[in-house]
């Protein structure tokens, strides 16, 4: 059972600190990606 | 009534941030494929934000915990295989890159790509029926949650399940797909902030060692090994890795994020990360839920574990952490908190809201006006067709939620009823792509035999949810197989495969 319980334990940390780091990418590299939609967007409404 | 003005603040704000920044998308839709799939300009990270908020819900966080309540660590597993398989088919490209590639709007569109018209129409229509009933049950256990956390009388569910649908109806229809995606980014960062605050607490007061005790004298070793726990098994493990592939390949909400996406290979990348973020989409809300079990499992058993009690109350397992929370957080933090849960319910149901009503407008309109050898409709009357969808489906939701409580842990029933529809379409969809003999007769069995494999078991001879999604994978593979070898060897149309950009096929 401790070996179970070491196992459940890490893939906590990992997932807990990948979720963590993640956001924090998206959160930021995300909005450049938003913008950069929208640009693409106004170019192809204008075009058609 | 647990909310103090500043929560209350908080909520409002958010609501009302919400719902302006949604509107925005209104002035970028110019055709269908900018409604149904932001014109394909989907960037990695945007992508990455857009497929967490969708499939990170506060009917996930609900699920999600209940399981951890009920099944200790074990439950565990579900989330590790959620997160593998995602992270496999992002690492492969298994399904999506082909499926991309086609340049599809909807899964069933495939259908007709590979099989034929009258496939697509009725594998839309078990798409959407599968797909609606599953969400069916989403907004009566986001209600609770609301209702239960900031402590509003259970009369208000009803009105509160409406607001919610209402607000999200208004931005859905209006902007769709454009929309979706600039809610989903600020909502994809208030639900992890949230997420992240409630783990902090939710460790902090119940204690590592607390959970771990708990556990143990409660459920024994079966509350960490999913081999030995009762509900779980091989069974269970092998028909959930099966359940994760197709849903992360073949299920509407995720594909569409695949399809918007500018390149097969950034949906690769976008499906990759996501896998990362799904394993803390399980596994946060699960040790919420032991938490919650540490710290109110007092009462009565059932199902060999202590139903929660809080203020001296008698509680369902699916509660308990609501519960915890309202006793945990003070005031100001409640208010991020819930902000953040309603940023998750948003973004999930108004994706799910224009997933479902896009299979009924793409897959089952469309093709059936082409069988009945109607001219195709102007793009400004498909527009207007998906957003009377949208209002239906909707309106549907809110009288299916009030009507039907899902026996059971709320985990199994989704799985289910997406089982219904998954196991016919997964199968289909890599037949059709990696195998030559697959036909139509074969498509058709295998679709048929798929969703009677899940239903007949389940509904009609009771049996266990793993055996149900057993039977309808076996099924359908079976199905597929020998009505391809053996049934009518039906000559498979290939139509242009590719599509032009902006066109609807």
């Amino acid at each position: 059972m401790n070996a179970w319980i070491c196992f459940w334990a890490v893939w906590l940390v990992i997932s807990g600190a990948a979720f963590a780091i993640i956001t924090l990418i998206v959160a930021v590299k995300g909005f450049e990606d938003l913008r950069a939609m929208f640009a693409g967007l106004s170019g192809e409404k204008k075009k058609s | 009534m647990n909310f103090a003005p500043v929560d209350w603040t908080i909520v409002v704000a958010y609501l009302a941030a919400s719902l302006l920044i949604g509107l925005l998308g209104r002035k970028y839709v110019g055709n269908t494929t900018h409604f149904l799939v932001a014109g394909r300009e989907l960037g990695t990270y945007i992508g990455i934000a857009t497929l967490a908020a969708t499939e990170i819900g506060t009917i996930t966080f609900m699920y999600n915990s209940e399981l951890g309540y009920r099944y200790g660590f074990a439950a565990f597993s579900a989330a590790l295989i959620s997160g593998i398989a995602m992270i496999f088919v992002g690492r492969t490209g298994f399904v999506i890159r082909r499926l991309r590639e086609l340049r599809l709007m909807t899964v069933p569109e495939y259908f007709e790509v590979k099989y034929s018209r009258g496939l697509r129409i009725v594998t839309g229509f078990l798409v959407a029926l599968g797909g609606i009933l599953n969400m069916g049950v989403f907004l009566k256990v986001e209600g609770e949650f609301l209702t239960v956390v900031s402590g509003l009388d259970q009369k208000y569910l009803v009105v509160t399940m409406i607001a919610i649908l209402l607000l999200e109806l208004i931005y859905t229809t209006v902007g769709g797909m454009i929309s979706i995606v600039i809610t989903d980014y600020l909502q994809y960062v208030l639900l992890s902030v949230a997420t992240i605050i409630i783990t902090i607490y939710a460790v902090h007061f119940a204690g590592w060692h607390a959970m771990v005790a708990k556990v143990t004298t409660v459920m024994g070793s079966s509350g960490f090994n999913p081999i030995t726990a009762p509900k779980f098994g091989w069974s269970f493990l092998i028909w959930q890795l099966l359940l994760w592939l197709s849903i992360h390949t073949c299920w509407q909400t995720t594909a569409m994020r695949m399809f918007s996406t500018r390149s097969p290979e950034t949906s690769k990348r976008v499906m990759t990360w996501t896998g990362f973020i799904f394993l803390g989409r399980g596994m946060l809300p699960m040790i919420w839920g032991i938490a919650a079990l540490t710290l109110l499992g007092h009462g009565a058993l059932t199902g060999g574990v202590p139903g929660p009690i809080a203020h001296g109350h008698s509680l369902a397992p699916i509660d308990a952490m609501p519960a915890m929370l309202a006793m945990l957080l003070g005031p100001g933090i409640r208010g991020i908190v819930v902000a953040g849960m309603l940023a998750a319910t948003m973004s999930v149901n108004s994706s799910y809201l224009l997933g479902w009503s896009a299979v009924i407008s793409q897959d089952i309109i469309g093709p059936m006006r082409k069988q009945m050898g109607r001219p195709p409709l102007a793009d400004a009357t498909q527009l207007l067709i998906n957003r009377i969808c949208n209002f239906c489906v909707g309106l549907f939701l809110i009288f299916w939620g009030l009507l039907y409580t899902p026996p059971g842990a709320v985990y199994l029933y989704l799985n289910i009823t997406g089982t219904i529809f998954l196991a016919g379409a997964f199968i289909c969809v890599i037949g059709g792509l990696y195998w030559k003999r697959a036909n139509i007769t074969g498509g058709y069995c295998a679709m048929v035999l798929g969703a009677a494999g899940a239903i007949v078991p389940f509904f009609f001879l009771h049996k266990s949810e793993s055996f149900a999604g057993f039977a309808a994978f076996g099924l359908s593979a079976v199905g597929l197989l020998f009505g391809s070898l053996f049934g009518k060897s039906t000559k498979v149309p290939q139509p242009q495969m590719a599509i032009p950009e902006g066109e609807a096929r």
